[in-house]
């Protein structure tokens, strides 16, 4: 009968330094990423917890606490759902120990979490008015601004305002594509101040359409990959105000991709580094794409 | 140190009155980081400066915010260049500085951002816009009514229509 070798364990950094370059723990901290944060925490304790190193491990455990501990601060409906899917996935993959302590700490969030959530009291806010509301939606990532624009009559139009749309049409989907008469273009413009407004050209809807196009977008993600520079971005941070610098893309031609965090579980629990893939030539079309790093491709 | 205290005090000081008409002496180089003041010193000439669309209290936060920036090392300032360390402890101490000066309440930031409005200052005025995105970000617009104490007027068929033709962002 063969003898059956153990598999070598993965060496203690991989999986700890690639854990670390998704930044997971510091996007707990941020409200508007710790939905994300959590998914792609429960993600990966789903996917392989038990097959991570002890470094990897201690990393991951420590989040999952961080995750509850911060989840009084949060507020947000998105937020306590995110957490308790986390919470289910402690519960199948921790050891018994570790579960104990994350169980205990989630509950304590919970009733902190809605002590807070009574006591908050609002003082009515002075009118704002619809140009500086145009420009603190430039802050805003795409979600976030849809969001807005469903809160009332004002924000609504301001949230739905061409130069803002323009912007995030740019951001996603770059404008050197577009050469049809009735559109206006002139390259990739970052300021919204110096994007006209077009009347007769829906911005929103256009955006809306290509957005249709591209199955990918069907799932709700918070990350996406450039597939130019290889770099992994958080639309939270993708707003009219700060786009993607891309340091690789020569042509403004945008090409991001989704990704949900079952893929950067994944990511994670491999060997295999995104670095292995920037050899790659600049011009890489969307099929190209698709295969040159399979586990970073949202399907 | 007593060198730059004395060239400090040397500096051409200017009054600007709030719309409370409360009197702010300010150095010259602390209104300049204003487009409007800046604008404005050029008319007045050694006068009062009126900024009537500001209170005291906020004018104050203003000015604590145009001093502190303007005190801030620029890239393009200067014969001599600063070490890259002293660059990176100025622009921490910068961040913290804008961090704790947004972390105020909603009235006072949205007053804030209409300040900024007002007198041009750039800056401050994408500082206090982006501490509102931050408190928008990643909320259901009921949530988003609620941190702005924001009444519905939609109607309840209005906003069925305004879902539906947003729901493709969410799906």
């Amino acid at each position: 009968m063969p003898v059956r070798r153990r598999q070598p364990r993965r060496p203690e950094t991989g999986a700890a330094e690639r854990y670390r370059e998704m930044g997971i723990g510091a996007a707990l901290s941020r409200p508007w990423d710790y939905p994300t944060a959590c998914g792609e925490l429960a993600a990966l304790l789903r996917l392989g917890y038990a097959d991570l190193p002890k470094a990897a491990q201690a990393l991951v455990a420590s989040d999952v606490l961080l995750a509850f501990r911060l989840l009084p601060d949060v507020q947000t409906g998105y937020a306590v759902s995110t957490a308790n899917v986390l919470l289910q996935a402690v519960e199948v993959a921790l050891p018994k120990q570790k579960k104990a302590q994350a169980v205990s700490e989630f509950k304590h969030s919970i009733i902190a979490h809605k002590r807070r959530a009574r006591v908050q009291q609002i003082s009515g806010s002075p009118h704002i008015p619809q140009d500086i509301l145009v420009h603190i939606f430039s802050f805003l990532d795409m979600h976030s601004l849809v969001a807005a624009g469903l809160v009332c009559w004002s924000w609504n139009s301001a949230a739905n305002d061409n130069k803002l749309w323009k912007m995030n049409y740019s951001i996603f989907f770059g404008l050197s594509h577009l050469s049809c008469n009735n559109i206006p273009v002139s390259g990739v413009q970052y300021s919204t101040n110096s994007v006209p407004n077009y009347p007769n050209f829906s911005w929103k809807e256009s955006f809306h359409t290509k957005y249709a196009e591209c199955a990918s977008w069907k799932f709700v993600s918070n990350r996406a990959l450039c597939a130019h520079c290889r770099s992994v971005i958080w639309l939270s941070n993708l707003t009219c105000a700060s786009p993607h610098h891309c340091p690789k893309n020569r042509h403004h031609e945008v090409k991001l991709r989704p990704l949900l965090p079952d893929t950067v579980a994944k990511y994670i629990l491999r060997v295999e580094d995104l670095a292995a893939s920037s050899s790659e030539s600049d011009d890489t079309d969307d099929s190209d794409y698709e295969n040159w790093h399979p586990r970073f491709w949202a399907l | 140190m007593a060198a730059e205290a004395a060239a400090a005090g040397k500096e051409k000081m200017r009054t600007l009155v709030s719309s409370d008409f409360k009197k702010f002496d300010v150095e010259e180089s602390v209104a300049r980081e204003s487009l409007i003041i800046l604008n404005l010193m050029a008319d007045c000439d050694d006068s009062d400066i009126p900024v009537f669309n500001v209170n005291a209290n906020i004018l104050d936060k203003v000015i604590a915010y145009c001093r502190k920036h303007a005190s801030a090392p620029r890239a393009d300032g200067g014969d001599a260049e600063p070490s890259a360390a002293s660059n990176k402890a100025s622009a921490d101490d910068l961040k913290s500085f804008d961090a704790e000066f947004v972390d105020v309440d909603l009235v006072t930031l949205l007053e804030l951002i209409k300040a900024a409005d007002y007198l041009e200052i750039n800056g401050l005025l994408d500082l206090t816009c982006q501490a509102v995105a931050d408190m928008i970000k990643g909320k259901t617009p009921e949530e988003i009514r609620e941190t702005f104490d924001i009444e519905n007027d939609f109607t309840p068929e209005e906003e069925a229509k305004v879902r539906r033709e947003n729901q493709w962002a969410f799906e």
